[in-house]
């Protein structure tokens, strides 16, 4: 690979890796476009849905999302990744077998998901879909892949790591510590686990991770791509590095508090919502910093906009990067989140930044890059501008589209008359009036979905005319040696013990919860200023000091570590402490203790039976939450047309959450009793039969398909290890009462005319929907008995008490 | 309002401190941006490092040459204009 001669060496890039990962891009890229579409066209029309199990919006939507960020963009962030890093740290990926590791585990990883997900194999956990085994393996892959980059960088022969190579670092560290936490899980069989976390705790963890996702997997490769592929192709160096250093350290600890602003209004704990709120409103700053870094890259270029179809593709990628960065922080606000939250609108915000800032970002990367894998010219830059203008017509018609949809939902379902009551109170009256937008996303979205096919045409073409190159280049035969400096030094030296003198007196203030402790105030403003003070006498000594750490691949990837630990750490400890404080089952004697209890104890659900867990189970796997939420936020319109809004305590057994992020049907929270049985089965039978304008896929196959009682036993165990206040008599009981309470919504629905097998999915679902919202009863101070009398087990097929609390409204 | 926020957990004060440790870090990272770093040779290497290896010996190999290497120029035109960074 390289041969030496007296004073240089030659480096032969491995640009085959890239070629694949390029190849694959475009592939899932179509894919993802294709399942978007599809899945546009069942909103609008909902027999596109054909009436089969495995091509229902619920189980097509999460297949759509992980094709479009992990399938797409990350094959052309790997792609991307791959020719960048070679180059700038001129030396040859370090290991070959570790790259088409990556590559191979890659695509398996994806082809497992496009399997699992029609078959609806799911954790229901927004871009985290993916079951445990599946899960395991993405976490082999992404080890491999961070192997190869860090021991890429031990062995460059380049001294410096430029600003891309920071983002490239950011997002394996920060990426593996999200995906690990998010997916802590307790398998229950091969295909099937429960989250560690359940509820409130489940949530923060979940949007934590899943803004993140965007922030870590879909922002900070494609912006280190963009100061790599940007700059070349304007054949100019980036604006400003100093703003990139910036730009670089204040996005990755910003970013990471963020996720909260997914859960506004919910029942997450207030202080948490104002901080992912704060810090979302502060991640403007530096987002457009990096924005306005990319776009004055092109100062003295932009003719170029004019002739070269690669910086009109980078151009409106960092514009579209620039809107969604400003609509992001705008949609943190709450009231603005009031208005926006569970509506089109974050669909459109979405796809802003995945088609517009991802797509258009790595449609320029190709274009840039393929003709050069292949050592010849693009084959045809018209047909790029065709691709470059339908793709934007396309992307325009479906934001806007969604705007439009998503704005008049929000005023829609909040409308009131002049007396205070819902102007609309029929919610299908909102979708019906978002038919048109349906229609116009879909037509966006295919115009979008057909541009890419001109892509495909010309990187045919292009690689027709070429063939596959291979590039290398002379270095020093000496290595340059970027980490020659001890990590240990720099790890000790003044700055950094000044940045952990600050961290140190931060936790002891805030263990001694002291933070408004004049004195210790003055302690940290003293050691503040004395560091200010050091840095203007050894100014030039600090700034060789974090030139150094720039070079120093290990101690720079520890920074960037602790910075995005930070964030994480002090959201999610705190959440997770506090409430633990809410106890899971609460008795008469504990109420006794502490009256305050009975508040909690009002609220606190109930385990479910094995009847209703069951149903719940068939609930997240058939993806019903991507369009039915289970959150009611405290407004007075939402309090209307649901019920009293959701406390933290309604949903602390509920592994994983269900709270969901977007109503294209009602919430669910507190549809319990609302509606009888057979009202339940018409509706998952043919919606159209309870609700004309419905577009909700049909549930048919709930009837034949049938659940096995022992399954759910061993379920119920798992999840009393998770803290479910479940009885060793729940167990022993456990089978009996699946089938009593299956029989008695059976027979219910067998008076009415309807023929449902007990143990089938259908009669289960029906009894997890109609437990919904049904608040626990307190429990009463027990009565002094002289002798109480051991109380019988019931016999099988006797009534009980949570049989009964089922029975159908009105029964 | 602050004492309502903490009315609920001593755990709370975390956020408050994880902010201003941001705030501080942030101010040392402006000031070693715009105060000390002043090299502008440095600040040039580092932005143009993306053009260092073409501009110094980028050449490729033939597929069909055995690996014998011809220098090829992958990107003609790297002046760079206006190349000074910020």
């Amino acid at each position: 690979m390289e041969a030496t001669n007296t004073q240089m060496k030659t480096v032969v890039f491995d640009d085959a890796i890239v070629r694949a990962f390029s190849i694959v891009t475009v592939v899932w890229g179509i894919v993802a476009f294709l399942a978007g579409a599809w899945i546009a066209a069942a909103l609008s029309f909902w027999q596109v849905n054909l009436d089969l199990e495995w091509l229902s919006f619920g189980r097509l939507r999460p297949l759509h999302t992980n094709a479009a960020i992990f399938a797409f963009v990350g094959n052309g962030m790997f792609a991307g990744i791959y020719y960048s890093t070679q180059r700038l740290l001129k030396v040859r990926m370090a290991n070959d077998f570790l790259s088409w590791a990556n590559f191979w585990g890659w695509q398996l990883v994806i082809v497992l998901a496009a399997v699992t997900y029609p078959l609806g194999l799911t954790q229901s956990k927004e871009y985290a879909e993916l079951i445990w085994p599946i899960d395991l393996l993405v976490v082999v892959v992404w080890v491999v892949f961070a192997i190869n980059f860090f021991w890429t960088l031990a062995k460059r022969n380049e001294k410096n790591l430029y600003v891309a190579i920071w983002f490239y670092i950011s997002t394996i560290v920060t990426i593996a510590v999200l995906y690990i936490v998010n997916n802590l899980q307790i398998p229950t069989s091969l295909t099937h686990s429960y989250p560690i976390f359940g509820g409130v705790q489940d949530a923060l963890v979940q949007w934590w991770y899943g803004h993140n996702a965007v922030a870590f997997f879909l922002t900070t490769p494609p912006l280190g791509l963009m100061y790599y592929f940007m700059v070349k192709a304007a054949e100019r160096p980036v604006y400003s590095y100093r703003l990139s250093v910036v730009h670089f350290w204040s996005l990755i600890f910003l970013y990471i508090w963020a996720g909260p602003h997914h859960l506004l209004y919910t029942a997450l704990p207030d202080w948490a919502q104002t901080l992912g709120m704060i810090f979302s409103v502060m991640l403007w700053a530096p987002s457009w910093g990096g924005m306005l870094n990319g776009l004055l890259t092109l100062r003295g270029a932009w003719d170029k906009l004019r002739t070269d179809p690669v910086i009109k593709f980078f151009v409106v990628a960092v514009t579209f990067y620039g809107m969604s960065t400003f609509e992001g922080p705008l949609l943190s606000i709450k009231s603005v989140s009031a208005l926006g939250h569970y509506t089109d609108w974050i669909i459109g915000h979405v796809h802003g930044g995945a088609l517009g800032w991802n797509g258009f970002m790595t449609f320029g990367i190709l274009y840039w890059m393929w003709p050069r894998l292949y050592g010849t010219k693009l084959w045809s830059k018209r047909l790029a501008e065709w691709h470059f203008w339908f793709a934007t017509i396309g992307i325009l018609m479906y934001i806007v589209s969604m705007w439009v949809s998503g704005v008049s939902q929000g005023l829609f379902w909040r409308a009131m008359d002049a007396e205070g009551y819902l102007m609309y109170p029929d919610f299908i009256e909102g979708l019906t009036n978002s038919r048109a937008m349906y229609a116009t996303r879909l037509a966006g979205g295919v115009l979008y979905l057909a541009s890419a096919f001109l892509l495909v045409w010309n990187l045919i073409m292009t690689a027709k005319q070429g063939s596959p190159a291979t590039v290398s280049i002379q270095v020093p035969a000496k290595r340059a040696e970027g980490d020659k400096e001890s990590a240990w030094k720099l790890l000790t030296s003044a700055p950094m013990l000044f940045i952990g003198g600050i961290l140190v007196l931060a936790i002891w203030f805030g263990a001694s919860g002291g933070l408004l402790s004049p004195v210790l105030l003055a302690v940290l403003i003293v050691v503040f200023v004395a560091g200010i003070i050091s840095y203007g006498l050894h100014q030039r000594k600090w700034g060789e000091w974090y030139g150094l750490v720039e070079r120093h691949a290990l101690v720079f990837t520890i920074l960037a570590l602790v910075a995005i630990l930070i964030g994480g750490a002090v959201e999610i400890i705190p959440t997770i402490i506090v409430s633990e404080k809410v106890p899971m089952n609460i008795t008469a004697e504990m109420i006794e203790a502490d009256p305050e209890l009975a508040e909690t104890a009002k609220w606190l659900q109930k385990p479910y039976t094995p009847l209703e867990l069951a149903g719940r189970d068939v609930y997240v796997s058939e993806g019903c939450y991507t369009c039915h939420s289970q959150m009611i936020r405290p407004f007075r319109h939402e309090v209307l047309r649901y019920g009293d809004y959701s406390r933290l305590e309604e949903s602390l057994l509920d592994f994983p959450f269900q709270w969901g992020s977007k109503r294209t049907g009602l919430d669910l929270a507190r549809v319990g009793g609302k509606y009888d049985h057979l009202w339940h089965y018409l509706h998952l039978m043919d919606p159209r039969s309870t609700s004309p304008a419905s577009n909700m896929p049909t549930y048919t196959h709930f009837k034949t398909k049938t659940l096995d009682a022992a399954v759910y036993v061993g379920r119920m165990r798992v999840l009393a290890k998770l803290g479910v206040p479940y009885t060793d008599e729940d167990f022993a009981r456990a089978e009996a009462r699946f089938a009593q309470q299956g029989q008695e919504i059976s027979d219910y629905l067998s008076e009415k005319g309807v023929e449902v097998a007990p143990n089938s999915e259908l009669v289960a679902v029906i009894a997890y929907l109609q437990q919904l919202g049904k608040t626990n009863e307190l429990p009463q101070p027990a009565t002094p008995v002289e002798a109480p009398a051991p109380e019988a087990a019931p016999a099988e097929g006797e009534a009980t008490t949570a049989a009964l609390e089922t029975a159908p409204a009105g029964e | 309002m602050y004492q309502e926020f903490y009315s609920k957990s001593d755990l709370l004060v975390w956020p408050v401190l994880a902010l201003l440790i941001f705030v501080m870090i942030f101010v040392g990272v402006l000031a070693y941006v715009f105060l000390g770093l002043r090299d502008q040779k440095k600040i040039d290497e580092m932005a143009s490092l993306p053009f260092v290896s073409e501009q110094e010996t980028d050449t490729r190999i033939d597929p069909d040459n055995h690996g014998r290497n011809e220098p090829v120029v992958t990107d003609p035109a790297h002046e760079l204009q206006d190349g000074r960074t910020r």
